[in-house]
């Protein structure tokens, strides 16, 4: 009864006429960004944030779920014609998308993903709004030491999860949490690593950090590539699916939606692994394996609906722990914090509104994605034909400006370029830079945790393996950092990452 | 000898790990009981440093490492100098000049650029820009020199 009351408290928010109408804005910039070739969902985000600076909280808030979902879907949209994932998250969607557009079936794969990605938004809708409450009761129960146990599982989840090898990914991760110190040290008061840069006091700015990384890194990468090395893409000639599509179609979207949903939760899961389990259960289930990759409907409808439900279920670690569990929710995180909101089991009781209000506009977020991008394929094709020699400068134009818009500070700009020098290199060197941002992120958080940890164990170590919770997470932690070691893991994560 | 991507990104990582001991050098690293500023970053830069000396070793060890494609220096100089007189020149320049420069410069950077495009593109940015980010969203940057 209650989650009903909470669910149109919800409503009642995300439908007052502006919220609904920065909410749809939200979705068609997220896409419109998110369709463009090499943009994955994290530069997409990182370099709308700015746009919702100067809203309100909750207006903001809903306005970066609408951008959120929006970019997730663009880049499939850009998988399943051009043949080109944004992000780690779509390449899945690649395997049979492309392979179904250049069969001459794009229409059905764009429609298939929409409706299997509307679904799963529906159904993860309610499972955030049924166990966010439970889940922050349990959250509650949380000491320090737990957090920690919690936020080192996420990390070593990060590791897994980022192609390339495993130990350069450890050392992002830590890179990451050190640079996330750098500024005013909250227990003492002293700046730490700040090179006498007064500007670094507050810490390096998180959007200067992303654009840096994921959207100017990439365009010099991009730029690398002649006009005519890059993907052709596929013809469109129906846009609706068939009666058959639909058939195959249902039973892999319930069962993409359950992995999702459930994967989605775990810190460390999203959107990446849960459309590569969803697959993988899918061919495994499959009378006729052999025609995943070959353009299999059902391999598309199980990765899109698992993609978004694990999309929206890994808003319940943040918005119960505070912990942001991938990248992407990192900058979510982000960029709540920056519109005074820190995530955390407080939230709910603290800003009602606020916190159904989002969760309500998830939901309407999904259902204008359909509303957007069914009839709107045609000018998100055209968009794919400007050659990107036209785009990137936008682009950078975008992101340059964003980084201003953080703090209206130029350092900030100076922030972003060094960034993306470093990108650029980790690019080269096979370094995965998610690991580096969600270390980035939670560098304050598990430093802090952690001396409170030691603080109430009075130097303790063994405190992190006393406390039940915190012991489970470093047992998991565990078992998945062996996971790796294991051959037959290893073989088919590396066969995974194999199609980027 | 040629630097594998393993060797190199092996030394990056010890060289952060060495630059995070010695800049934090001063920081009081307290007890583990009673963290001070220096006890997290130390445990960090040491860990990087270890690791990065590890990723070094293995790439020291491969016969045949995965070398490193050819660097395209174009793209890279010319996109960095441009994002980085931007950030100089917008509080002095304003908007406009310091876009225009940007454009230049990233125009530059592209293989495929064509002069004409650059430019038309570039001024209907420009313009786009204006109308957005300073009457729009009212940021506050000068639109011309100031």
């Amino acid at each position: 009864m209650e989650t009903a009351h909470n669910l149109l408290l919800g409503f009642s928010v995300a439908l007052s006429g502006t919220n609904l109408l920065f909410c749809f804005i939200g979705a068609l910039l997220g896409t419109l960004i998110g369709v463009l070739p090499g943009i994955g969902p994290l530069a997409t985000v990182a370099m709308l944030l700015p746009v919702t600076f100067q809203l309100d909280p909750t207006a903001a808030l809903v306005m970066l779920a609408g951008i959120y979902y929006g970019a997730q879907y663009g880049g499939s949209t850009t998988a399943i014609l051009v043949n080109l994932p944004g992000e780690s998250s779509s390449v899945i969607t690649c395997l049979d998308g492309y392979q179904m557009a250049r069969q001459g079936r794009a229409g059905s794969a764009l429609a298939i993903a929409a409706l299997g990605s509307l679904f799963a938004g529906c159904v993860s809708t309610l499972v955030i709004a049924l166990f966010s409450a439970p889940l922050t009761a349990l959250a509650q129960q949380f000491r320090p030491a737990d957090y920690c146990g919690l936020m080192t599982f996420g990390l070593v989840a990060a590791v897994i999860l980022a192609r390339g090898s495993p130990l350069k990914a450890v050392a992002m991760v830590m890179l990451g949490l050190l640079l996330g110190l750098v500024g005013t040290d909250v227990n003492s008061g002293t700046t730490r690593y700040i090179m006498k840069m007064e500007s670094l006091a507050d810490g390096i700015g998180f959007v200067g950090v992303a654009m840096g990384l994921f959207g100017l890194a990439e365009i010099i990468k991009n730029l690398e590539e002649r006009e005519h090395q890059r993907a052709v893409m596929a013809k469109i000639e129906r846009l609706w699916p068939t009666l058959q599509d639909m058939k195959d179609s249902w039973r892999p979207v319930l069962r993409g939606t359950a992995v999702g949903s459930f994967l989605g939760v775990l810190p460390g899961g999203g959107a990446l692994l849960s459309s590569f389990a969803a697959y993988t259960l899918e061919k495994r289930v499959s009378r006729t394996p052999e025609r995943f990759g070959r353009g299999a409907i059902e391999g598309v409808a199980s990765a899109e609906s698992a993609n978004n439900a694990g999309a929206q279920t890994s808003f319940i670690p943040l918005l119960t722990l505070g912990i942001p569990s991938n990248a992407l929710i990192a900058l979510m995180a982000g960029a709540m914090m920056m519109h005074g909101i820190t995530p955390g089991p407080q939230v709910m009781t603290r800003n009602p509104d606020v916190y159904w209000g989002l969760i309500a506009s998830m939901w309407i977020g999904n259902l204008m994605l359909v509303v957007i991008n069914l009839p709107l394929i045609g000018v998100w094709v055209s968009l794919l034909k400007v050659p990107y020699r036209l785009l990137y400068l936008g682009i950078t134009m975008f992101c340059c400006i964003g980084a201003y818009s953080l703090n209206n500070s130029v350092f900030d700009i100076q922030v972003a370029a060094v960034f993306a020098v470093l990108g650029y290199i980790f690019i080269k060197l096979d370094c995965e830079p998610a690991p580096l941002i969600l270390g980035f992120i939670l560098g304050p958080l598990l430093e802090e945790n952690l001396r409170r940890a030691m603080l109430l164990s009075q130097g303790d170590w063994s405190v992190f393996v006393t406390q039940p919770i915190s012991a489970t997470f470093l047992l998991l932690s565990l078992v998945l950092a062996a996971l790796i070691v294991v051959p037959n893991v290893r073989k088919t994560r590396e066969a995974a990452f194999v199609a980027d | 000898m040629a630097f594998s991507k393993d060797l190199l990104s092996g030394l990056i990582f010890a060289a952060f790990g060495l630059a995070g001991i010695a800049m934090g050098w001063s920081f009081d690293p307290g007890t583990a009981r009673e963290m001070g500023s220096g006890y997290f970053p130390r445990l960090l830069s040491w860990g990087i440093l270890a690791l990065g000396l590890v990723i070094t070793a293995r790439g020291l060890a491969a016969t045949h490492g995965d070398k490193i494609e050819a660097l395209h220096l174009r793209p890279f100089a010319f996109m960095i100098a441009g994002i980085v007189l931007f950030g100089l020149l917008l509080e002095r320049a304003g908007l406009v000049i310091s876009l225009l420069v940007l454009f230049g410069f990233a125009g530059a950077a592209c293989y495929d650029s064509r002069w004409k495009e650059v430019v038309i593109s570039g001024l209907l940015l420009t313009v786009f820009a204006v109308l957005v980010f300073i009457y729009g969203l009212e940021l506050p940057m000068p639109m011309w020199p100031v």
